[in-house]
């Protein structure tokens, strides 16, 4: 993103903290916790070529272990995003071992499968998961550190804690991407035979990417039940795996921060939809061929790939 | 010991015969060249060396070891490394990062997120270096897939060469050049440090016959002559085979 | 032994309606390697086309070819727009599309044909039950095996052995080359995609007596179609026969003996698979660079 722009965004966020309402800025929290694993999604489809229908799954997945962290063992910031991290590590490596020896539409598939693994447990494990009907009930977040503790769950606390780690986890993904992974990930999106012959092994490539990606949508997966104070299964269905491509693809698909912009607007738009429709659906899957249709390159120009790749 | 020993290799596509039993060594830092006519199956033999396609039967041992059953990528580490015969850059990544990026894998960072400082500045030196060296300093910044198509063949020599190889198979890496521009890559060949030895395949017979020591004529799945160009030149069989095909 | 006797032709039943449904996806995506995801949109509208003919009164044996002919045309329609612009496309562009075409598509039908479960109301014939070894099972499920068996038939003889599926497959491995000959690649590519959203619709035609028709089958469809042609292997008939009857059985045998996490274990035996045969059980073999 070009400096202007984040000086812009840096004061808007400054403003939104001090005066917004407590709607406002737990619907800022939602999108930027959201675009985050949407933008854990970019690294994969974006510099890797690998579209993944499974990515929800690691998102939400990560979600639900950190709400049943915080109901049963106490919502502590911390335990509750190391638990989600390697919630979505963990699920993105038995993915990736599933999915990386395949490209292309078998990769699209086998992700949507192990995808479909994690609903169906949502779904039917009962017990654990509060099945169809999801979990509530979720705790206040706290931050404990040393014998003080603070409390983590006001509106304008939920939002500084996204911006936070929507920020901390862009600066990761690009130095990340920048760095001789990222750009190995870039180069066997282009020629991955070529990347054999250079003696690089693409599959433990693609697995380490999506093992990467996998833990920064389990980062935000932690913090979100205790914005949207309900988790339930089609936060793990393939449709929101679907969903998160379209975002991604309103944004612009290969530049990070586009991924922030097409939620922002996705959720937007769904937000007020539902609101005056009962028909919101048709207008949403509407909305998914007018992008692909008019714009396929999404609203943000992938500026700084050209420059720096 | 022999860097490179190939023993009864056979191919079959379905009912086609393409490799019938290839016996073959090399030494280290030597240039072989490797002729025949269209399908006469070197393209299948370099994709068996270099571990892309399995071998029916025979077996490959580079610098003593077997490589049965390793990945390209592990071969290519062990030093075997190969060219393709279309150009195969990362378009989209600069010239420099195209050499970089062999480099890096051959120093242990290839994998690193963090840049370590010692791999990235010792890859960027090899880069730099090859660069000086094909006297293409000044494209370092420019995007691969934005070069020309002879300078493209060139920085796929240059990107299998920042492997530092020890043994290089070349498919064609002249195809589409100017004899000038072909002499000139070759000579790189010769002049980078350390030399790794050579297996190079291309049709211009006048360019393989000046520059390798050792010639081996492929015909029909067979290797029907190995030895010095005169040898191989005044061989009965290989002129009636191939040359006298041209004749 | 009666009662596994009963479940397998519970399963074979299931297997060949899937497999009549793979089919019309496989063709699509093996042949013109376009991602269809509105095939699930495809099958159900075929359901709630023959759910309103049965109840209208008219022959009900012509309902599978009313809502072939319906779906096909459907098929057709798509093709104009906005599918032609899209079997060149990337696979993720082709997702987008398709996906969000289904989500119009579902909503449209929930409109059109409300959100309850639709049975049809079968003819007196097809309602009964034969007794396997003691058992019942119903008299529909065995003419949908006999008819789902005979139209495989002729689909493999329509496409394996006749000039139009000579045509069809050399339309896709050379386009240019096709055009040459003066045939309009872009007039064989509607008619293979009429025949598939067809075949999708007259799968779900078959199956509402089974499976009756309801919001959120067309997904289930949908994905079960995808992993019979990903388990058979893309571009073989063979394969997709062999994928719809492993997941047939596969699902029926888990539902009866774990029915909880039937779903889990079909998912989990779908992952094992494709990880021993990544391209597919019958994978036509690639030839390398």
């Amino acid at each position: 993103m070009r400096a202007h722009a984040w000086l812009l965004c840096l004061p808007l966020a400054g403003l939104l903290a001090l005066f917004g309402g407590d709607y406002h800025l737990r619907f800022a929290a939602e999108i930027l916790i959201t675009g985050t694993a949407v933008m854990s999604l970019d690294i994969l489809v974006g510099q890797g070529r690998l579209v993944s229908l499974g990515h929800a799954a690691l998102f939400g997945g990560a979600a639900y272990v950190s709400a049943l962290l915080a109901i049963h063992a106490g919502a502590g910031l911390m335990p509750v995003l190391l638990a989600g991290i390697a919630t979505g590590m963990l699920l993105a490596l038995v993915m990736g071992l599933v999915a990386t020896r395949s490209v292309d539409l078998f990769f699209l598939i086998l992700t949507l499968v192990v995808g479909q693994m994690v609903y169906e447990l949502a779904f039917h494990w009962r017990t654990v998961t509060g099945g169809a009907d999801g979990l509530r009930g979720i705790p206040a977040l706290a931050l404990h550190l040393g014998g003080a503790s603070w409390p983590m769950s006001g509106a304008r606390s939920l939002f500084l804690l996204a911006a936070g780690l929507a920020l901390l986890a862009y600066l990761l993904a690009r130095s990340f991407l920048a760095a001789p992974i990222g750009r190995a990930l870039v180069a066997s999106r282009e020629q991955p035979v070529r990347l054999a012959a250079l003696g690089y092994e693409v599959r433990r490539l693609r697995l380490l990417a999506m093992v990467f990606a996998g833990g920064i949508a389990g980062a935000a997966g932690a913090l979100y039940p205790f914005v949207n104070l309900y988790v339930g299964p089609n936060l793990v269905h393939w449709s929101m795996s679907a969903t998160m491509i379209v975002m991604l693809v309103l944004g612009g698909v290969g530049t990070l921060h586009g991924a922030f912009v097409g939620t922002g607007l996705y959720l937007l738009v769904q937000t007020y939809l539902s609101s005056f429709t009962d028909r919101w659906q048709l207008l949403i899957g509407l909305l998914f061929v007018l992008i692909v249709i008019f714009l396929p390159d999404g609203i943000v120009r992938p500026g700084w790939r050209r420059r720096q790749a | 010991m022999n860097l490179l020993a190939l023993r009864g290799i056979r191919r079959s596509f379905g009912a086609l015969e393409v490799l019938r039993g290839i016996d073959l060594d090399m030494a280290e830092g030597e240039m072989l060249g490797l002729i025949g006519p269209n399908g006469a199956g070197k393209t299948t033999l370099f994709n068996l060396v270099s571990g892309f396609l399995p071998a029916d039967a025979g077996s490959v041992a580079f610098a003593g070891r077997d490589l049965q059953g390793l990945s390209p990528a592990a071969r290519a580490r062990m030093g075997l490394v190969r060219s393709f015969q279309k150009s195969l850059v990362f378009p989209g990544l600069p010239v420099v990062e195209n050499l970089a990026l062999a480099a890096r894998l051959r120093l242990g960072g290839g994998y690193r997120w963090w840049r370590g400082r010692a791999v990235a500045e010792e890859a960027a030196a090899r880069a730099t270096e090859l660069l000086d060296l094909a006297g293409l300093a000044g494209k370092a910044d420019t995007l691969a897939g934005a070069l020309p198509h002879g300078l493209q063949r060139v920085l796929d020599v240059l990107v299998a060469l920042a492997q530092r190889p020890r043994l290089l198979l070349l498919d064609e890496p002249t195809a589409g050049l100017a004899t000038d521009e072909a002499q000139r890559l070759l000579g790189l060949l010769r002049t980078v440090q350390p030399a790794p030895a050579v297996l190079l395949v291309a049709h211009d017979l006048d360019l393989v016959f000046g520059f390798c020591q050792r010639l081996a004529v492929l015909d029909l799945g067979r290797l029907i002559a190995v030895g010095p160009p005169d040898s191989v030149r005044a061989d009965p069989e290989v002129q009636r085979a191939y040359l006298g095909g041209l004749a | 032994m009666g009662f596994y006797l009963i479940q397998t032709l519970n399963a074979v039943a299931f297997s060949v309606l899937l497999m009549l449904c793979g089919l019309g996806l496989s063709l699509v995506l093996s042949l013109m390697n376009f991602v269809n995801l509105t095939h699930g949109a495809s099958y159900l509208f075929g359901s709630y086309v023959a759910v309103v003919w049965l109840g209208s009164g008219a022959p009900w044996w012509l309902a599978v070819p009313a809502a072939f002919l319906a779906a096909a045309l459907a098929g057709l329609l798509l093709d104009r727009f906005p599918f032609a612009r899209f079997y060149g496309r990337n696979h993720l562009a082709q997702v987008l599309l398709t996906y969000g075409l289904s989500v119009m598509f579902a909503d449209l039908m929930r409109l059109g044909f409300g959100a309850e479960i639709r049975s049809p109301a079968l003819p007196d014939l097809l309602r009964g039950v034969v007794f396997v070894l003691g058992m019942p099972f119903p008299i529909y499920r065995l003419v949908l095996i006999l008819a789902g068996g005979v139209l495989a038939l002729v689909l493999w003889y329509l496409f394996d052995r006749t000039i139009w599926g000579a045509v069809v497959r050399a339309s896709v491995a050379d386009r240019r080359m096709v055009e040459t000959l003066g045939l309009d690649t872009s007039r064989v590519f509607a008619v293979v995609m009429a025949i598939a959203a067809g075949l999708g619709g007259l799968s779900g035609a078959l199956g509402v007596g089974m499976l009756s028709a309801y919001p959120g089958l067309d997904e289930e469809i949908l994905l079960h179609a995808l992993f019979v042609v990903v388990l058979g292997g893309l571009g073989t008939f063979r394969g997709t026969v062999a994928g719809a009857f492993i997941l047939g059985f596969a699902m029926t045998f888990a539902r009866v003996w774990l029915p909880e996490f039937a779903g889990f274990l079909t998912l989990l035996a779908i992952a094992l698979l494709l990880v021993l045969r990544p391209d597919g059980l019958v994978a036509p073999r690639l030839r390398q660079v």
